[in-house]
């Protein structure tokens, strides 16, 4: 025993540099802002107060769209009149769709119905209900799982209470699940060898030790280089812009794209996606029923309901009804149809690109729209 | 839980600790449980399908010692051979039965819902082997239920293998355990070693392979060919490295698993290449399999079936799927050939080069091309995606223009969104590997990490570790051969 106390002695010595090491760099440079707080999402959010929009340099994947959200829709003077609860598929629905009317794109990325049910939460304790929802739909949320994005999980719970949909052990169940995850983050990112080496990383870049041109970048690397962005009044940016309204454009580089880079961007994006990575897609029970209880709570709250259902490229979505036996794109479209018919509400756009004639020049890639594509859709629906 | 996780440190520590507070008596059942714990962390169920398999080998290899008529001693050998078999056809094959007689008789049978229980092909072999040697009474039957208990469940060996042989491992544990510096100091740097292979080596080099290989139909024959090179050493570091820190983890407690294996890319023949590659199976197969049907001490008809038998079902081991059959029978295809010409081949080479060297540079490279072959059917989804792969490659040699391959090879990095940089990283990864392994020699680790010098030795055992703090892949990926 004596001989395994000496040893143990011995290799804890010799690793301790190296631990205090990997905490000190951890702590003081801190590329994914976990220890310090939230700098990057402040100075954003003053920028966009100020008037001002937000360019990104190489991508604003990373960035705490939740936390810009919350803070834009609690802090605004007056209550608009319209709102978007979407994914990035809205990202393009601006105020100029809208001429003198008070406008606020609540849009974030890869968004589930939880975070609508908690971004609706957040409207409503702010008082700010809108007198219309757009709500973007995606095949994607009625076959995935609904999980919130971490920072609006309170508001989820809080929601899906109001709706009657979680009971008490459920709710117990994901609020220590999310406290774990919070406070484990946090300990994991002390001695986390990987947030270790993109500290490092950050940290070359930052003091131009080494040089990146910004494409064709790792995930990693993207995940490093989230803070490069600037306030600025221009409508493009490498990385894609933000602006007050909550509306987006998109990267340049994706803009930019030729037909060939494009085809073989678009054939890479479907080979991630999740719902195309299951052999039989099928509705899923637990999503269409929290979908019809959100509905049924929003049109209690005399709000008007606009449904988005934005076209998917043709590769996509040919590629799903060769494959499909019962391809989730035509079934949950024909479901949002008839819950449409059910409760009198209004449905923009098909998931079916051939309905608008929309073709390749109208998408950035597999399932985006180009601004002017998507103002196509609102300017027929508002003509009809 | 996989070795590259932090759930594993938090796990690995206590039982390490505890062990040596223990008396020895109850430090075998630690293991036990520990290894019970292990396998059952992420689906309890799966430990009572071990527990079975378990308790049926220790009572009918009793049952196979104390009978006296050699029949019966057969028939039960082979009943229970049969039984332990049949988990193992239900999980693994099933539904590959199924989609076949489908397929045969355009029958629309539904597949069931199956999940396989990880390691159970290789703790199935290894109580087959157990059963097999107190049959040949090779062994005696062990008569301490924990001891066999934890000869099949092992965790280090586990779910990945080695499989390990009874005479090796059932000893080593009825020794005494005393803690020795020397065993601890080895350990940690043999499973350094297999963690540097794996999240240095082999997760970087999946990031390249996977989306190439997952968009092989956009993909020219170039990057194909690179990315099947950096195949064979992702499943090499993945595998080696997982044996290594098996072996490693084990050697903390001062057992010696078996060597998995020995540097298979400097092998200069497929024979030689077998003596190198997952050991603990080629020797299982060629021990039980082989040698039982006669090995090579029999006609040449009788031989090439033999050959082709045991590759088959060798590739049919590693997964249910056509691919792997098609992957062992090109190894036995090349087997074949090997052992039919070989002498005619060595002589007529040694005539025409004169230096040894360079015969057996040729030799050495026509063995990497082979293996290189056979693992596309090995990494291929299907047959068909196999040949499609193989062509594109193969017509690399009718279309030589090397700037066009340069521009080619950049078009398709973008498409999967890989760095050129990142490629030639990875490139570096394996020259480094290669001069690592050189200086390793027949060792388990590079013998570099034990240079007589203090301040070499300390400064190469401190770069491994700071080159898998800052190059490592640490996002507890799994290990390839977890699914077989």
């Amino acid at each position: 025993m004596r001989d395994l106390i000496l040893d143990l002695r011995k290799y804890l010595v010799t690793l301790l540099p190296i631990a205090i090491c990997v905490i000190a760099t951890n702590l003081t440079i801190d590329p994914g802002a976990i220890f310090q707080n939230r700098s990057l999402e402040k100075q954003i959010l003053n920028s966009l107060k100020q008037g001002q929009n937000a360019a990104f340099a190489i991508t604003m994947s990373q960035l705490d769209e939740t936390y810009i959200i919350r803070h834009r829709i609690a802090e605004m003077p007056d209550t608009p009149e319209i709102v978007v609860l979407g994914s990035s598929r809205s990202f393009p629905i601006s105020s100029e769709f809208f001429v003198h009317k008070k406008f606020y794109n609540a849009s974030i990325s890869s968004a589930s119905f939880a975070d609508y049910l908690a971004i609706f939460n957040i409207l409503e304790k702010s008082d700010h209900l809108p007198r219309t929802i757009i709500m973007d739909l995606d095949p994607d949320q009625f076959v995935l799982p609904i999980e919130a994005k971490e920072n609006l999980f309170q508001d989820y719970k809080e929601m899906s209470k109001k709706i009657g949909l979680i009971n008490t052990k459920q709710e117990i169940l994901l609020s220590i699940n999310h406290e774990y995850n919070s406070l484990s983050k946090k300990i994991q990112g002390l001695l986390s060898p990987s947030y270790f080496q993109y500290s490092i990383k950050y940290f070359l870049i930052k003091n131009n030790l080494i040089r990146i041109d910004g494409t064709n970048l790792q995930e990693q690397d993207i995940k490093i280089f989230k803070q490069t962005w600037w306030p600025t009044l221009e409508q493009s940016a490498p990385g894609g812009v933000i602006f007050p309204d909550g509306s987006r454009e998109w990267s340049s580089r994706e803009l930019k794209m030729d037909h060939a880079t494009k085809e073989k961007q678009i054939l890479f994006n479907m080979s991630q996606m999740k719902r195309l990575k299951k052999h039989d897609q099928e509705l899923q029970h637990e999503n269409i029923v929290l979908f019809e209880k959100f509905l049924q709570y929003i049109l209690y709250k005399k709000v008007n309901l606009v449904l988005y259902l934005p076209p998917h490229h043709h590769y996509l979505y040919n590629y799903e009804l060769q494959h499909y036996q019962r391809p989730v794109i035509t079934e949950s479209e024909k479901f949002i149809k008839e819950l449409a018919n059910k409760y009198h509400l209004r449905v923009f756009g098909s998931f079916d690109p051939n309905v608008l004639s929309f073709n390749d020049a109208d998408f950035v890639d597999h399932h985006h729209l180009t601004q002017l594509a998507c103002f196509k859709i609102f300017k027929q629906a508002h003509k009809s | 839980m996989v070795f590259n996780s932090q759930a594993f440190l938090f796990f690995i520590l206590p039982v390490f600790l505890i062990f040596w507070l223990l008396s020895p008596k109850l430090r075998l059942i630690l293991l036990l449980l520990a290894s019970y714990f292990f396998y059952g962390f992420s689906c309890p169920k799966l430990t009572l399908l071990l527990l079975l398999v378990t308790t049926l080998s220790y009572f009918i290899a009793i049952l196979i010692e104390n009978t006296r008529s050699p029949f019966k001693k057969k028939l039960y050998l082979c009943a229970s051979s049969v039984i332990l078999i049949l988990p193992l056809i239900y999980f693994k094959y099933f539904n590959f039965i199924i989609s076949n007689i489908n397929g045969l008789f355009n029958t629309s049978i539904a597949a069931w819902d199956i999940i396989l229980p990880v390691g159970i092909s290789f703790y199935t072999f290894q109580t087959i082997s157990y059963l097999i040697d107190v049959y040949r009474r090779d062994i005696p039957a062990e008569r301490s239920f924990v001891a066999f208990a934890l000869y099949v469940s092992f965790f280090p060996q586990l779910v990945a293998g080695p499989i390990e042989r009874a005479s090796n491992f059932l000893p080593q544990l009825k020794k005494s355990f005393h803690y020795s510096s020397e065993n601890f100091k080895t350990g940690l740097k043999i499973a350094l070693w297999g963690l540097f292979k794996k999240i240095v080596i082999a997760d970087r080099l999946a990031a390249f392979v996977e989306p190439v290989y997952h968009n092989h139909t956009q993909m020219h024959g170039i990057t194909l060919l690179i990315a099947t090179v950096f195949f064979a050493f992702q499943i090499y570091c993945d595998f080696s490295g997982y044996s290594d820190m098996a072996i490693g983890i084990a050697k903390l407690w001062g057992l010696d698993l078996m060597k998995n294996f020995n540097r298979p890319y400097i092998a200069t023949s497929l024979v030689d290449f077998w003596r190198r590659w997952h050991i603990s199976l080629s020797t299982w197969f060629k021990d039980y399999i082989y040698r039982p049907l006669g090995g090579n001490q029999v006609g040449i008809r009788q031989w090439v079936i033999n050959i082709l038998l045991v590759f088959a079902v060798s590739g049919l081991w590693h997964g249910a799927k056509w691919t792997f059959v098609a992957w062992g029978l090109v190894h036995a295809i090349g087997m074949i050939i090997v052992g039919i010409f070989s002498d005619r081949y060595n002589k007529a080479l040694t005539k025409v080069f004169k230096y040894s060297q360079l015969v057996q540079l040729l030799n050495f490279s026509l063995t990497f091309i082979f293996v290189n072959v056979t693992w596309v059917f090995f990494r291929a989804e299907n047959l068909t995606q196999s040949f499609e792969i193989l062509r594109k490659i193969g017509h690399l040699a009718f279309n030589a223009n090397l700037a066009e391959y340069g521009n080619i090879l950049l078009s398709d990095l973008s498409t999967t969104r890989i760095e050129p940089s990142y490629c030639l990283s990875l490139l570096l990864g394996i020259i480094v590997l290669y001069i690592l392994e050189y200086y390793q020699g027949e060792e388990i680790y590079p013998s570099i990490f034990d240079f007589r010098q203090p301040i070499i030795r300390r400064f190469c055992q401190y770069a491994l570790l700071l080159t898998i703090l800052l190059f490592g892949s640490f996002g507890a990926s799994q290990f390839i051969y977890f699914q077989f």
